[in-house]
């Protein structure tokens, strides 16, 4: 399972997508980490880079002057690629650099020393490296620092992802989606790109509260979150909104398509048999509001608009889906 | 294996129970994690023949910036929790 985290590059992606760490501005524990690498490895050129669909972004870097490269001339596109750290004593004796731009000119690597940086669901965002202009052999020691190194950074992203991220579902928080939200909203109002926002709710969630107690009510939202991101793609987005409540936001999706995904996602969650202790079992279903986004609005009534095609879907019987522009309805 | 800078912060180093009452749950998993990152580092270092003082200097900076991180986090789930 782990191995093929190593190949799917889209889920990769999203997982680096859902950091929000590129194009931020220079941070403290970055800047120390390459600077102590820098020293402690006594290496000319130290990096935290993130391997991006074309590019690697530097998140720190020491003894470079660009903070991005292509990501086909990259060291550290190979070293994402395994799990142990990737270690070239000579480019110039490895074929898969040896005629490397990086090599023959500017920065003139020579030697590399790169450690998978991980996230926490087990993807290989980028890497902490340690760059040198002549050939070096990298002690086991150097490479236990620099991996001492990368654990302390990988610390940092999974600190930040569990500030956004609902302890029960895993979703992100309510704040972590909105700041996603707006997000989106800005590269439609920047790039014109669409896409929709779902707002779901599960139908009759107290009276299951009443009944089976709070743990299966938590049950219940557990394993909701469960379905949903096996039916989304990896780079959609769920929200914890409230007590049931959660959204789903759809990068690059229509509004016809961001009907039919939620669609997917009702009729999965109608199918699935809820666990919630012992043999027990329940049937629940959910209520959804989409709304795809236009240019008259703001991110925030994008949202509300979607909760309000919520209201109507309760409104008109629950375990259905209404979306304001199509007019459509399951 | 001690280290002045860890034991300010977290209490002897390595320790497999450390209680962090303050901490939310939802923090305490990594916070953990992070100490036995943090102390393996200075394993490594130390057994790379740094000086205490380099260790020390080195380990205290990487501390400050993650409690600013971790106080940030802090704040947010309790502002998560408070709207909730």
């Amino acid at each position: 399972m782990l191995e093929a985290k190593l190949m799917d590059d889209e889920a990769r992606l999203a997982a680096l997508g859902r950091l929000e760490i590129l194009e931020t501005p220079p941070e403290e524990l970055f800047e120390n980490v390459v600077n102590l690498v820098r020293t402690v490895l006594a290496v000319p050129i130290a990096t935290v880079s993130l391997v991006d669909r074309n590019r690697q972004w530097l998140k720190a870097q020491r003894g470079l002057n660009v903070n991005e490269t292509s990501r086909s001339v990259s060291f550290c596109t190979h070293t994402i690629q395994q799990r142990e750290p990737l270690i070239v004593e000579d480019a110039h004796l490895d074929e898969r650099f040896a005629t490397n731009p990086l090599v023959l000119g500017g920065p003139r690597i020579r030697s590399y020393a790169g450690v998978p940086l991980r996230t926490p669901d087990g993807y290989n965002v980028g890497s902490l490296c340690a760059m040198d202009t002549k050939p070096r052999r990298f002690s086991p020691a150097d490479i236990a620092i620099l991996s001492n190194f990368a654990n302390v950074v990988s610390d940092e992203l999974e600190l930040r992802m569990i500030a956004r991220s609902d302890y029960l579902t895993g979703a992100l928080t309510r704040r972590g989606f909105e700041e996603e939200l707006q997000r989106e909203f800005d590269r439609h109002a920047r790039y014109h790109r669409p896409a929709s926002v779902v707002f779901l709710d599960i139908d009759h969630f107290k009276s299951i509260n009443d009944t089976h107690g709070h743990p299966a009510g938590d049950q219940v939202l557990r394993q909701l979150a469960d379905v949903a991101r096996a039916t989304l793609r990896p780079n959609d987005v769920l929200g914890r909104l409230g007590g049931e409540e959660f959204g789903v936001l759809l990068p690059e999706t229509g509004a016809q398509d961001g009907f039919v995904a939620a669609e997917r996602l009702r009729c999965a969650l109608q199918k699935h048999t809820f666990a919630i202790g012992g043999l027990q079992t329940l049937k629940v279903t959910a209520s959804l509001g989409v709304s795809s986004v236009a240019g008259h609005m703001s991110a925030g009534n994008w949202l509300a608009e979607a909760d309000q095609e919520l209201y109507r879907a309760k409104a008109e019987g629950r375990n259905c889906t209404r979306m304001t522009d199509l007019r459509m309805a399951s | 294996m001690q280290n002045s800078s860890l034991r300010a912060v977290y209490g002897p180093i390595p320790s497999r129970h450390v209680d962090l009452p303050s901490i939310p749950a939802e923090l305490q998993d990594s916070v953990q994690r992070h100490q036995r990152h943090l102390a393996a580092l200075v394993s490594s270092l130390r057994a790379a023949g740094l000086t205490e003082e380099v260790i020390d200097a080195s380990v205290r900076q990487l501390l400050d910036s993650y409690h600013a991180e971790l106080t940030s986090a802090m704040r947010a789930l309790l502002q998560d929790t408070a709207s909730a």
